[in-house]
């Protein structure tokens, strides 16, 4: 737990920044919740609801949220990933599913960063691909940034036709 | 003309007068100046024959004769200053008729040379505008040419910037929400491995 790029694993339910900002808020009133039934009864035992997400955080890194201690690591790895801010925003040209969501993440954690978090947008435009923006590039891989690549192509083809 | 032969006949006129009245004064003075040969009774007799032979009868018929001989060169005169007036009056009609038709021949002359002169400036006038209508249609023309091979190319390269633009909105309002992303996933996945190792450098380098 002290090291988050070595054990903490990130489950794919949390994709996106407003979900682990829920996840703080959570933890953080859960932990003041517990703390404050502690001091009125130390021994009382904890009837705790937490939410799908921070179950399956729980889950995944096999957390004890009674634990004080654990709370307070999880708390602290959420702290130390919102500061990382590893943010790519992603487009589509419809609403995405959360399967599909889910199956995007879990590329970008396997192939770009296992901390990463997207953010997902609608762009009619884009018509068939997706549009993907990191800190500092965008990336158009939508059929119009295909079409612009082979434009040259296109018009030649266009050109033949117009011959014919 | 005419007044020169009025002035000769009142000339006749007045000159047989002035004899006449010559010759009546020396008979007058023949008569009364001849010297008296026999005396008085010469002078008498004399006036007396004189007085039978130039009776009033005598002096009548002379005036008579006179008269006649006078009205017949008036007539004369008359006649002759008639045919004279008819001839000048022919001679002059003719001259003025010749008169008449050389300047209006001349005057005819001068007005279609000048009406040529007229016709060959405007002809030339003509010409002139002809040649610089087709001058400024040609440059008109080339310009017009010009200008719409520009706009050819400028539609063209317009076209062809925005080929992609116009092709994949076409595409796009042809499948419209036809391909689910579920469809799309592989190829998203494929394009994202594309650009794979540049968005590792761009986050690796934030």
């Amino acid at each position: 737990m002290s090291d988050s790029k070595k054990y903490f694993k990130l489950p794919l339910s949390v994709s996106q920044p407003v979900d682990l900002n829920r996840l703080i808020h959570e933890l953080t009133q859960l932990n003041e919740d517990i703390n404050q039934k502690t001091i009125r009864n130390p021994n009382i035992k904890q009837d705790i609801n937490i939410s799908a997400k921070m179950t399956d955080v729980l889950k995944a890194n096999n957390i004890d949220i009674t634990a004080k201690e654990h709370r307070d690591s999880l708390l602290n790895v959420f702290n130390r990933l919102n500061e990382r801010d590893r943010v790519i925003n992603i487009s589509f040209a419809s609403e995405a599913s959360p399967e599909f969501i889910a199956k995007i993440t879990e590329w970008f954690r396997n192939e770009i960063d296992p901390y990463c978090f997207i953010v997902v947008g609608i762009n009619p435009t884009i018509g068939v691909g997706c549009i993907a923006r990191t800190t500092n590039r965008v990336f158009d891989m939508s059929l119009k940034g295909g079409l612009s690549g082979t434009r040259k192509l296109l018009t030649s083809r266009i050109r033949e036709l117009d011959k014919v | 003309m005419t007044i020169w032969w009025f002035y000769l006949v009142a000339a006749f006129i007045v000159a047989a007068g002035s004899g006449f009245i010559w010759l009546t004064v020396q008979i007058s003075k023949k008569t009364l100046g001849q010297p008296k040969l026999f005396g008085s009774d010469i002078d008498s007799t004399t006036k007396e024959v004189v007085g039978h032979i130039f009776n009033d009868e005598f002096r009548e018929e002379l005036k008579n004769r006179g008269r006649l001989q006078f009205e017949k060169i008036i007539n004369d005169s008359a006649e002759f200053l008639q045919q004279d007036l008819r001839l000048t009056s022919s001679q002059l009609n003719a001259y003025m008729k010749n008169e008449l038709t050389s300047k209006v021949h001349e005057e005819l002359t001068k007005y279609e040379q000048s009406i040529n002169d007229a016709r060959d400036q405007a002809i030339d006038s003509i010409k002139k505008t002809s040649l610089a209508l087709d001058e400024q249609r040609q440059v008109l023309g080339a310009e017009v040419q010009k200008d719409v091979a520009e706009e050819k190319v400028r539609i063209i390269n317009n076209f062809i910037n925005q080929l992609t633009d116009i092709v994949s909105h076409y595409i796009t309002s042809a499948i419209g929400s036809e391909i689910d992303l579920n469809d799309q996933l592989d190829y998203i996945l494929a394009n994202l491995e594309t650009n794979k190792q540049a968005m590792i450098e761009d986050i690796k380098n934030v």
